[in-house]
């Protein structure tokens, strides 16, 4: 499954890949934001 | 040698001065200090309570994070009166976990209007119609009451479910059912009158000033002018009303003493048990916990 990124400027999702820039290959823009899981998460309230 | 062993025991007293809905004060006496310590740190730490424990997040984009709203969602008290119902986790015959070990509580919640919208703990809902928020129970109604867990704005939503389990606050301190427990010794405070009517009325007003609890009152308006004694209790020995007392040249002023062999317990509750039930639960570990001794003792001797 490929890892989604969003972009921080203009919101589009690309795909990242090891040794790639940090970067949207639409606007250039360089952060980032990874997605949350969209699986079930446990914490213990402590 | 020639005293038997009912003439060593001592009765221990217990006298009830006022129960409200979340506090006690009791007297406990004929007893020593080590007992009333060891009441005092059971009811603190050892009184089992439900709490949540766990929290699985479905979706969560509000400002806080998940680690953030799970530790507080542990913190909500929860009502516990029937956790005699309920065994640990750990000692249940299920293998994760069962209706006798925990309860399950869903909070959803998603914001639709152009207003920030308050989540709070009585958006929580739980199966278990007795295992409630505190600020949910059908007496205390009114929003003051509930407890703030975060705010969203539009379009934020938090969904998730909690379980909670019982425990005991040694565990962890969320699962403490009393917020304060603490004893003070019955203080004898003595006044001199004869010395008192030496000091000036402005020595007699600093006199009573000094105090930092306001254990003592005087009023030079009124035709008594008399300093009295408003609440001994409020004492915490602090020795200042003796210090300023020696300061005029008159030590013998006050005489102040602790009665070593009376308790005076103050218990508030969290919420989650009656604070009377605070105490009795209380007495009941310590009971068991010295059965438990006594009947390894007779093992350990066969
Ligand atoms: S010992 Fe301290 S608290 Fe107690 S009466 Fe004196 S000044 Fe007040
Ligand atoms: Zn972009
Ligand atoms: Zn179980």
């Amino acid at each position: 499954m490929p890892c989604l990124y969003i972009c921080g400027e203009c919101g589009a999702e690309h795909e990242i890949k090891p040794k790639e820039p940090v970067k949207c290959k639409d606007c250039t823009h360089r952060i980032m934001y990874k997605k949350r899981t969209d699986k079930m998460i446990q914490f213990e309230a402590r | 040698m020639s005293q038997t062993v009912s003439q060593l025991t001592r009765q221990p007293e217990l006298e009830i001065l006022e129960i409200k809905n979340d506090s006690i004060i009791f007297i406990l006496s004929n007893t020593d200090i080590s007992v009333a310590n060891a009441l005092r740190r059971v009811m603190i730490a050892e009184v089992p309570t439900m709490c949540i424990d766990l929290v699985e997040f479905e979706s969560n984009n509000s400002v806080l994070c998940d680690e953030f709203i799970a530790h507080r969602l542990g913190l909500i008290p929860l009502v516990s009166d029937n956790i005699d119902k309920f065994c640990y986790t750990r000692d249940c015959s299920c293998s994760d976990r069962c209706d006798q070990c925990s309860v399950e509580l869903r909070l959803n919640v998603k914001c639709t209007e152009n207003r920030p919208r308050d989540v709070t703990s009585s958006d929580l809902l739980s199966q278990n119609s007795a295992v409630i928020p505190v600020s949910s129970q059908v007496t205390s109604s009114n929003s003051e009451q509930e407890i703030p867990i975060v705010k969203l704005r539009r379009g934020q939503e938090i969904k998730l479910r909690a379980i909670a389990k019982k425990g005991v606050g040694k565990e962890h301190a969320k699962w403490s059912p009393s917020c304060v427990a603490t004893y003070q010794f019955q203080p004898i405070i003595v006044l001199n009158q004869n010395r008192i009517d030496e000091l000036t009325d402005q020595q007699k007003e600093e006199w009573v000033g000094s105090c930092p609890t306001k254990v003592y009152s005087y009023s030079p308006h009124q035709s008594t002018q008399q300093v009295t004694i408003e609440d001994p209790l409020r004492c915490v020995y602090c020795l200042e009303c003796k210090k300023k007392a020696e300061s005029f040249g008159k030590p013998d002023l006050v005489h102040l003493e602790q009665k070593q062999d009376k308790f005076i317990f103050t218990v508030e509750s969290s919420g989650a048990l009656k604070p009377e039930d605070i105490v009795l639960y209380a007495i009941q570990i310590i009971k068991r916990k010295l059965t438990d001794i006594q009947g390894q003792m007779a093992e350990g001797m066969l």
